[in-house]
C-alpha cells in the first residue's frame, strides 16, 4: 500500500475524531467542515513528516488545530490570544486518551438509539444536527418555546448517551422521554 | 462552578455562545474537575457522532428521492382488461413522472475538468465527498476544487470560457445570479466567452469584491493579505467591492488591488514593490455652480468650475515623488492651473451635493500655459503627497469664459493619472 492510501485510510478511520478536534474550537458545524477539507489536505501534503511508529490521530488533530487557527487569522473577527489558547487546550482534551473503535462503535450505536426517539424529537435532531438550526429558528421550527430548547437538547443528549451505553453493553434498554 | 452552571456553560459553548473570558472560565473548570473533564469529552463526541449520523441520513434521503427504488416482485394473476389498459396508462404517468423529476432535479453539468497536471493532489469536493480530478470529469454547479502543490488545471465551462487554476487555488462553481464562480483562495487566469443574449455577464465572487466581465482575459488572485488582486489583460472588467458596493472599471493592461481598506487601479506590471506605482483616482468629480458633474470630463474655469480628485496611495510606503497627469479633451483652454490638497476625503464621486466636499488647504503647485487637444500636463505634487494614506486634490484656474479646460475624468478616455516614485 502507498503512502497516500495509508494516509487517506487513516484519514478515514480518524474521520470523526479530528472532526470534534475541529468542532471543539469552531463550535459551528457548517465552517467546521469546510475546515475539515482543509485539513485532510494539510494532512495529505505533509504525510512525508508522519513517523507511522506513532499514533496517527494525536498527529492529525494537531494539524487540525493549526489550520483553525490559521482559519482565525484569515477572519475580520477572531478571538481573541486568551480565548484560542483555551479553545485550543479544549479541543486537546476532547479527544484525548480515545481509540477510533469507541469513536466508530457509539456511532453505529447512535443510528439504532435515535430510531428509538419519538417522531417529534427526531425531528429537533435533525432540525439541529443536520440543517444546523440553532436558537429561535430552531424552537419555531421544532414548534418548542425558546427558553426550552437548550434543556430538551440536553435531556435528549443524556437520554442518547445512556442509549449508547446500553447498547455498548449489550444490555439496551430505552427510556420514554420526559 | 457548580454542576448546573457548568451544564448551562457547556450548552452554550456547543452552540458556539459562550465567548471572551466565560470561554476561560469554561476551561478551567474542565482542567481542574476530573468529573467536568469526562462529562465535555462525553458532549463533545456525541455532538459530533450526532452531526455525522443525520447529515448522513439526509444525504441518503436525497439520494433515494432522485433515485426511487420502484421494484417490486409481485405474484402473477390474471388481469381483467379495462384494469390492464388502466393500470398500463397508470404507469406510463408514474414513469414518466419519476423520469422527469429525474431529470428535473439531475444538476447540469457546469463544465469539464480539460487537464490536469501531473503532479500535485488536486480533488472536487462535491456535498460531503471528495473526488480526485481527472481529466473530462464533469463538473456541477457548488463544486469546489482544490488545487494543491501545483497549479495547470483547465476547467472547460458549457458557454466556452475556460478557467486555469494556479497551484493553492480553491474556486467553487456557482453558476447562479450572483456570480459564476467564487474564488476563496489562490489564483485563476480566465477567457470569458460572449455570452449568450438573456444570459448576464459573467461574474467572479472574492472575499471582498465581485467583478463582472466585460468580455475578457484576465486573472484573479485572493491574497492571503485579504487583498484581490485582478490584471486585466483584453476587454474590461468592473470590479464592484462588496463592503461599500464601489464600483471601479479596469481596462486592458491595467491592475487592481481591492480590499476592506484600498481600491487601487495601476497598470500591470507595477506592484506594491515596485519602485514606481501609477494610482488612478478612486473618485473624481467637477462641480459647476455648486451643481456635481459625475461624468467622462473633468471641466475647470475661474470661480465657477473646480475639478476634485481622490488617490488611495495606501501600503506604497514613503513617496519620494508624485506626479499627476490630466489629458486634455474636448475643449482647450490657458490660464494658471492651481492643484490643492482638500482638507478631508470623506466624500465619493456620487456625491450630489457640493457643500460636503473639501476644501482647499494646502497649495501644492501652480502651472501656466495653454492646454490644447489632447494635450497631458504634468504636475508634481509631491509637497503633500509623502506617503500612505487617501488625499484630495483640487484643480482651479484663474480665468473664465472660453478659456475654460476640459480633462478626461476617470470614465474617459484618459483618466488622470499618478505616478509615485519611492
Amino acid at each position: 500500500m502507498d503512502k497516500s492510501t495509508e494516509i487517506f485510510l487513516k484519514i478515514t478511520e480518524n474521520r470523526s475524531r479530528i472532526m470534534a478536534t475541529i468542532v471543539a474550537m469552531v463550535r459551528d458545524f457548517n465552517v467546521s467542515e469546510d475546515i475539515f477539507q482543509e485539513t485532510v489536505l494539510e494532512v495529505v501534503k505533509s504525510s512525508g513528516n508522519f513517523d507511522s511508529t506513532r499514533d496517527f490521530a494525536p498527529w492529525a488533530c494537531a494539524i487540525a488545530r493549526n489550520v483553525v487557527r490559521r482559519h482565525w487569522r484569515n477572519q475580520e473577527k477572531q478571538p481573541i490570544a486568551i480565548e484560542q489558547d483555551a479553545l485550543n487546550f479544549l479541543a486537546e482534551i476532547a479527544v484525548e486518551n480515545s481509540e477510533p473503535g469507541s469513536w466508530q462503535d457509539d456511532q453505529q450505536a447512535l443510528q439504532l438509539c435515535l430510531k428509538k426517539l419519538p417522531k417529534p424529537m427526531q425531528n429537533l435532531i435533525t432540525l439541529r444536527y443536520g440543517y444546523n438550526c440553532k436558537g429561535p429558528e430552531l424552537a419555531e421550527k421544532a414548534s418548542i418555546k425558546p427558553g426550552a430548547i437548550r434543556t430538551t437538547l440536553l435531556r435528549l443528549r443524556q437520554k442518547l448517551r445512556i442509549c449508547i451505553k446500553s447498547k455498548r453493553d449489550q444490555d439496551f434498554e430505552y427510556g420514554v422521554l420526559e | 462552578m457548580n454542576e448546573k452552571d457548568f451544564k448551562r456553560y457547556l450548552t452554550l459553548y456547543l452552540d458556539g455562545e459562550l465567548e471572551g473570558e466565560e470561554i476561560v472560565r469554561f476551561k478551567e473548570a474542565v482542567e481542574e474537575t476530573p468529573a467536568y473533564r469526562h462529562q465535555f469529552q462525553d458532549e463533545v463526541k456525541l455532538h459530533t457522532l450526532l452531526r455525522e449520523v443525520v447529515s448522513e441520513k439526509i444525504e441518503e434521503r436525497k439520494i433515494s428521492k432522485t433515485n426511487p427504488n420502484v421494484s417490486r416482485v409481485r405474484q402473477p394473476r390474471p388481469i381483467p382488461f379495462a384494469t390492464y389498459i388502466f393500470s398500463s396508462v397508470a404507469a406510463i404517468l408514474i414513469v414518466g413522472f419519476y423520469v422527469g423529476t429525474y431529470f428535473i432535479n439531475k444538476p447540469v453539468p457546469f463544465g469539464h475538468c480539460a487537464q490536469v497536471p501531473g503532479e500535485g493532489a488536486h480533488v472536487v469536493m462535491r456535498d460531503t465527498k471528495s473526488i480526485q480530478l481527472t481529466k473530462g470529469l464533469k463538473l456541477l454547479p457548488s463544486d469546489k476544487i482544490i488545487s494543491e502543490g501545483a497549479g495547470g488545471i483547465l476547467i472547460s465551462l458549457n458557454d466556452g470560457s475556460t478557467i486555469s487554476l494556479e497551484k493553492d487555488t480553491q474556486v467553487v462553481l456557482l453558476d447562479n445570479e450572483e456570480s459564476d464562480i467564487s474564488l476563496l483562495k489562490g489564483e485563476v487566469l480566465l477567457e470569458v466567452s460572449k455570452r449568450k443574449v438573456g444570459k448576464g455577464p459573467f461574474k467572479v465572487k472574492t472575499t471582498d469584491s465581485v467583478l463582472t466581465v466585460l468580455g475578457t482575459v484576465f486573472s484573479v488572485k485572493a491574497k492571503e493579505d485579504g487583498f484581490t488582486k485582478l490584471d486585466v489583460y483584453e476587454g474590461r472588467v468592473e470590479v464592484n467591492r462588496l463592503r461599500d458596493s464601489k464600483k471601479v472599471q479596469v481596462t486592458a493592461n491595467q491592475s487592481v488591488l481591492s480590499s476592506d481598506e484600498n481600491l487601487s487601479i495601476f497598470s500591470i506590471g507595477e506592484n506594491k514593490q515596485s519602485k514606481v506605482m501609477t494610482v488612478l483616482p478612486t473618485d473624481d468629480l467637477s462641480v459647476e455652480n455648486k451643481r456635481v458633474k459625475n461624468d467622462q470630463y473633468l471641466k475647470v474655469v475661474k470661480s465657477s468650475r473646480v475639478i476634485y480628485l481622490k488617490f488611495d496611495v495606501s501600503g506604497f510606503g514613503a513617496v519620494k515623488k508624485a506626479v499627476l497627469y490630466l489629458t486634455q479633451k474636448e475643449d482647450p483652454g490657458s490660464g494658471t492651473l492651481s492643484f490643492y490638497l482638500g482638507d478631508h476625503t470623506n466624500w465619493t464621486e456620487n456625491t450630489r451635493k457640493s457643500q460636503g466636499l473639501p476644501k482647499r488647504s494646502l497649495l501644492l503647485n501652480r502651472q501656466t500655459g495653454s492646454v490644447m487637444n489632447n494635450k497631458t500636463i504634468e504636475v508634481d505634487l509631491s509637497k503633500g503627497i509623502k506617503g500612505d494614506g487617501v488625499y484630495t486634490v483640487i484643480v482651479t484656474l484663474n480665468k473664465s469664459d472660453a478659456h475654460d479646460i476640459w480633462f478626461s475624468s476617470k470614465e474617459g478616455t484618459h483618466p488622470p493619472r499618478l505616478q509615485l516614485t519611492r
